[in-house]
């Protein structure tokens, strides 16, 4: 292909994701489709943050899950 | 209440889908794809809509109200319209009355489906715009009302056919049943037979009645 | 042609089907408004079913891994899940099938929340009715799914932006950066869009030119970006990773292969032709004002603001967003500048989120800006240099005198949103705003892989909302051009060349090159191009030996479950 750019000279190495809510998440899931490793923190047990929590989000009306 | 059945795109949507829903007891069947001029597959819903107007003059020929099917273009951002239409839509079937379940009626809806899989239907359907718009290799265009003329002869044709191949299917038959079956008169039943015959699809049955009797292979 | 970068073997026949359907109660969404055991009960008396399981919520972690569960201990083969959207949730199921080592094509999703207990919310009875037979339908075309491979093409590793705003800019110095090449489309003479004609930037009061002058500059002299001005996109075809475009760029044509497109053609702002005496000398847009600041020409004792002029209205539903905070910024540049000149806001409601709007908002009030609130049904009234209020907090008519009247008009869809919407087939909402995937969870991809947007034409957005969207949808963005390489959906056509005779329908009625014909030792045959073929079935439907099959959406799968609820054959 093209002109992708040169893989030698692609950043690599890992990022540290501190918060584990939708923000957090989504962070982590782009950052590691972007090809790098991502350690994603949170203080909880579990992640999802306060999203996890609702149950409906507007304007859509879907379940938060 | 409606149910959903997802394809990918209208262009999906073969004709014979929508008889054979109306074969198994759905009383309308309704068509939306994406506005047109906005196909998210370029032009699929182009080549449905060509379709779905033939489809709808053969439905209306078969003596069912062409009502039954509905096609409708809407974008997926205009909820408040899909559902304003599947409303007026469900009110409008309800007026209809339920599709008629018996034997005959059945009969028949098989038969237009597999006329509707026939090879040369698909090809003038398939065609339409070629023939119509473009024009063959020396720029000859068919006028619209020749190209449905054509269409609606050929569907006809195979109907005839595969109603006395459908019906052969359920039970071996004569001649004469048949014609009292397809409303056809007895020396077009024998060419539709000739026809299946030779395809290998019937064969006569071997036995002493006067008339012979016909069952599918 | 982009080429297929791996074509797998076929995938191993799964067997004789034994499916799992596992339904969701999706806390109370669902299992409110349906009878769920029952359900469930329809479920398992159906045929090929060897499972099924209710979950609290299917897609949680707890769910998923029941499924996983099931899999491997009842040795399930298909899965039906009986939930909410495929748009939201199919990836999330599929990969946990893949994750148990069940082909994520043997996944079939039945939508039983927005077509059962959201739209027959009052009628539990139908409501639980429908939801079991549109299980029954989807069982039985999960019964005869089969698995696929996805397919893998390479990646243009080049994006192209297509407008020079603000937003426009920030992503393509941030593609850029990260190693890409990329082509920035400017439909004017000059980048910068809106931000050229805006005199100070709220929160900050920093200059506007010197903001939007400096990003300029810098795109311009960044290495990899070719930028093109008075250009605009004539044609798109491809697909993610494979864009093929063309440019018109002062009368010349550019073509060129892009992996992604980035949308960010920005907004405009309304002209009030024939509302509040509109005449562009003394009653004039909010807009028009920041040009009188901006160039010093401002010269009034008296003004007056009207927000929400054409916005919040009947045919215009949408809040613009940004006009209450400039017209709250333009009144405290005003006073401060000069504490003689009178400012009134005549207002329906202001909009001032955040942490540090609601500031500037106590600021201008602190400055002696008088804040007057106005109902719809009994709007001002203007006349040449006079406006009567009706206060709706005093409940009476207020008269103010004016030498200078602002009128906040809303930012509307850019003209040519409608074309730039069919070449790329992605949707714009009813006001002519692009519409992003999801709102909330995908809010710069458009649903269409490869194509994002950012800023403006998105919806309106001010310049830190702009720049930060600007930034997602360029990281967004960058995801297939740094993989190298996309999948994309095994859903495609197939060939029984046995049963084609050459007729080249499906070429014809093919929009994407994804059949053709080719000779072969038998004549000439149709064959599938497995990485241009989008799946859109047209071929299918329209072949007239019928020797297509379309992967995942065959004739048999679609009749099954048309005929499933009354389980006659043909
Ligand atoms: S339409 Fe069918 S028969 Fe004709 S070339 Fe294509 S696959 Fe072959
Ligand atoms: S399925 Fe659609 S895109 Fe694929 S070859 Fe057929 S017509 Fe073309």
């Amino acid at each position: 292909m093209n002109g992708n750019a040169d893989k030698s000279k692609m950043p690599i190495g890992s990022v540290l994701v501190v918060g584990g809510g939708i923000t957090g998440i989504q962070s982590s899931l782009d950052l590691a489709d972007g090809g790098y490793l991502v350690y994603l923190l949170d203080e909880l047990p579990s992640i999802g943050g306060i999203m996890a929590q609702l149950d409906k989000t507007f304007p859509t009306n879907d379940c938060a899950m | 209440m409606i149910r959903i059945i997802r394809v990918m795109c209208t262009g999906r949507v073969d004709p014979a889908f929508v008889v054979w829903a109306l074969a198994n007891e759905f009383d309308a069947v309704l068509v939306v794809g994406c506005r047109i001029g906005d196909c998210h597959y370029s032009s699929g819903n182009l080549a449905a809509r060509r379709r779905m107007r033939i489809l709808q003059a053969f439905i209306k020929k078969n003596g069912l109200p062409p009502e039954r099917l509905r096609v409708e273009w809407i974008s997926s951002a205009e909820a408040t319209k899909f559902s304003k239409l599947v409303e007026e839509y469900a009110g409008q079937v309800k007026a209809l009355g339920p599709m008629q379940k018996d034997d005959g009626t059945r009969l028949r809806l098989l038969a237009m489906k597999r006329a509707l899989e026939e090879e040369k239907v698909r090809w003038l359907i398939g065609n339409e715009k070629k023939l119509v718009e473009e024009g063959n290799v020396f720029g000859d265009k068919l006028d619209q009302e020749r190209f449905d003329a054509a269409v609606l002869g050929a569907l006809e044709d195979e109907f005839n056919k595969n109603l006395i191949a459908v019906a052969l299917e359920k039970a071996p038959a004569s001649v004469p049943e048949l014609a009292a079956l397809s409303g056809l008169k007895e020396p077009a039943v024998g060419e539709y037979l000739v026809a299946l015959e030779q395809a290998g699809r019937i064969a006569p049955v071997a036995g002493h009645e006067e008339y012979a009797r016909y069952t599918k292979i | 042609m982009p080429d297929e970068v791996t074509q797998k073997e076929a995938a191993p026949d799964p067997g004789a089907p034994r499916i799992g359907v596992f339904v969701c109660h999706c806390g109370a969404n669902i299992a409110g408004f349906v009878d769920i055991e029952a359900i469930e009960n329809h479920a398992r008396a159906l045929p090929n079913v060897a499972f099924t399981q209710r979950n609290l919520y299917t897609c949680s972690e707890t769910g998923l891994r029941e499924i996983k569960t099931a899999i491997a201990a009842q040795k399930l083969n298909r899965v039906v899940v009986a939930s909410c959207s495929p748009r939201t949730h199919e990836p999330l199921f599929r990969s946990a099938c893949r994750e148990a080592g069940l082909n994520p094509f043997l996944f079939e999703f039945v939508n039983i929340r927005d077509q059962c207990s959201w739209v027959h919310m009052q009628q539990r009875e139908g409501a639980t009715r429908k939801a079991k037979e549109l299980i029954q339908m989807g069982v039985a075309r999960a019964a005869l799914l089969e698995p696929q491979e996805d397919i893998t093409v390479g990646v243009a590793g080049k994006a192209l932006i297509i407008g020079g705003g603000i937003s426009g800019i920030t992503a393509t110095m941030s593609i850029a950066r990260r190693g890409f090449q990329v082509i920035l489309v400017e439909r004017e003479k000059e980048l910068g869009g809106i931000l050229k004609n805006v005199h100070k930037l709220y929160p900050t009061m920093g200059s506007a030119g010197d903001l939007i002058g400096k990003n300029i500059r810098a795109v311009q002299k960044m290495p990899r970006v070719q930028v093109l001005t008075s250009a605009r996109l004539v044609e798109v075809s491809g697909f993610v990773g494979n864009y093929k475009v063309t440019i018109d760029s002062e009368g010349k044509r550019i073509e060129d292969t892009v992996g992604v497109i980035v949308v960010a053609t920005g907004a405009r702002l309304l002209t009030p032709e024939g509302l509040f005496q509109y005449n562009g000398r003394n009653i004039v847009t909010q807009g028009e004002l920041e040009l009188l600041l901006k160039q010093g020409r401002l010269d009034a004792d008296s003004i007056v603001m009207i927000q929400c002029v054409g916005a919040r209205v009947p045919g215009r539903e949408y809040c613009s967003r940004v006009c209450c905070m400039t017209a709250i910024k333009n009144a405290i540049l005003i006073r401060e500048a000069q504490p003689e000149t009178a400012v009134f806001v005549l207002y329906r409601d202001i909009q001032t989120y955040g942490t540090l709007y609601e500031e500037d908002y106590r600021r201008a009030r602190e400055l002696g800006v008088s804040f007057i609130r106005y109902n719809l049904s009994k709007p001002p009234v203007v006349s040449s240099d006079k406006v009567i209020v009706h206060d709706e907090l005093l409940g009476e008519d207020v008269p103010i005198p004016f030498d200078l009247l602002a009128l906040a008009t809303p930012l509307i869809p850019q003209a040519g949103f409608d074309e730039l919407s069919k070449a790329l087939k992605v949707p714009v909402d009813e006001n002519g705003f692009f519409l992003e995937a999801h709102a909330k969870l995908r809010p710069v991809d458009f649903a269409t892989d490869g194509i994002f947007l950012c800023g403006c034409a998105r919806w309106p957005s001010d310049i830190g909302e702009s720049v930060s969207q600007a930034l997602a949808a360029a990281a967004r963005a960058s995801i297939p051009l740094s993989q190298g390489h996309v999948k994309v959906e095994p859903i495609v056509s197939q060939v029984d060349q046995n049963r084609c005779i050459g007729c080249g329908l499906c070429e014809t009625v093919c929009s994407y090159v994804g059949i053709h014909l080719t000779d072969t030792p038998k004549g000439k045959k149709a064959e599938t191009i497995r990485a241009s073929c989008k799946g859109c079935g047209t071929c299918g439907a329209s072949c007239p030996q019928k020797a297509i099959r379309m992967s995942h959406f065959t004739d048999g799968q679609i009749e099954a479950q048309i005929c499933a609820l009354v389980g006659t054959d043909k």
